[in-house]
């Protein structure tokens, strides 16, 4: 079966200088056609993905570490934060630069014990340090941290 | 059939790059829209004061401003008071939540009553106004303000 959507047998333009091009659609050509437009989608959807991971509006995925597992009353807990764009998936993570973070920790009894606001630098990171209490309860501490854009949750345990 | 005019590429690559920039112009316009405008730190009778006794109260009185200048819906906020002591150990928080109004001012206080056995030393205050915890916006969570500071020492 041959779909046509050309009958025409004169390319002839109304304007000097211009030309008019004209494709003649067959299977054929429809599955060579098709063949070609999947990279080009594929493409084009990573170019729009890297595009809005630079531009926004964005979809932040938070990553965060903490320098120990466990603490005692008295430490300094630091948490290495990192703030990036995903693109398929985490195949791609571009950094963002220039976000404000904030953290909460609250304490076994869902007290607040700290919080603080912080932006990120060039790589997409930034740092909080913070002291837990001398006579700080022993259990787990919960943190929070988000982003316009992104959160993450996480703990740590505190030993007497 | 596809006829493409050869005149209309480069009116549809420029249409296309305008389409593609205008997210940056958007974003650069965007800013916070409440400010911190004063901190002050009070004794229990008003007075601003930058030095306090052990087993007194300091009162942190901050003032912040709505930034929004157009009719629309009160801004909801939640105004955060974080002390650390000398040793930078947080000794208190304090928060409240309220709304503002566009392009108005508002007051808020809270108190802190010194230990008797607190440290001497430079106390360090710092203002945080959000639009919630982040522990219950999430994603959703956004600073409205650029964070506040003050210091005031206890003897």
């Amino acid at each position: 079966m041959t779909v046509s959507l050309k009958t025409m047998g004169q390319p002839a333009s109304p304007n000097p200088g211009e030309r008019e091009i004209v494709i003649e659609l067959t299977p054929k050509r429809l599955f060579i056609l098709i063949l070609l437009a999947i990279p080009l989608v594929l493409i084009a959807y990573v170019g729009f993905e890297l595009f809005s991971a630079y531009y926004g509006p964005r979809s932040l995925s938070i990553e965060f570490s903490l320098d120990r597992e466990t603490y005692r009353p008295g430490d300094e807990v630091t948490v290495r934060v990192s703030v990036g764009t995903g693109v398929l998936g985490r195949l791609i993570r571009i950094p963002a630069a220039g976000v404000a973070v904030a953290i909460e920790v609250r304490n076994p009894g869902g007290d607040v014990v700290y919080v603080d606001q912080g932006e990120t630098n060039a790589a997409g990171s930034l740092e909080f340090r913070f002291k837990i209490l001398r006579e700080a309860g022993a259990g787990e501490y919960s943190i929070y941290l988000a982003c316009t854009g992104g959160s993450r949750s996480g703990g740590f345990r505190v030993e007497p | 059939m596809f006829v493409m005019r050869q005149k209309a590429l480069p009116i549809l690559a420029i249409l296309m790059s305008l389409a593609l920039l205008s997210p940056c112009f958007m974003a650069s316009a965007q800013s916070k829209p409440i400010v911190i405008t004063t901190v002050r730190t009070l004794d229990m009778m008003g007075n601003e004061r930058t030095s306090f006794a052990r087993g007194t109260t300091v009162v942190v009185e901050v003032t912040i401003q709505s930034q929004v200048y157009a009719y629309g819906p009160p801004t909801g906020y939640l105004l955060i008071v974080e002390i650390f002591n000398p040793q930078n150990y947080v000794v208190f928080i304090g928060f409240i939540t309220d709304v503002i109004d566009p392009g108005a001012t508002k007051k808020a206080g809270s108190g802190y009553q010194i230990p008797a056995g607190a440290s001497t030393g430079t106390y360090t205050v710092r203002i945080f106004v959000w639009n919630g915890w982040p522990s219950q916006m999430g994603p959703n969570w956004e600073s409205l303000s650029e964070p506040g500071g003050k210091t005031f020492t206890v003897s």
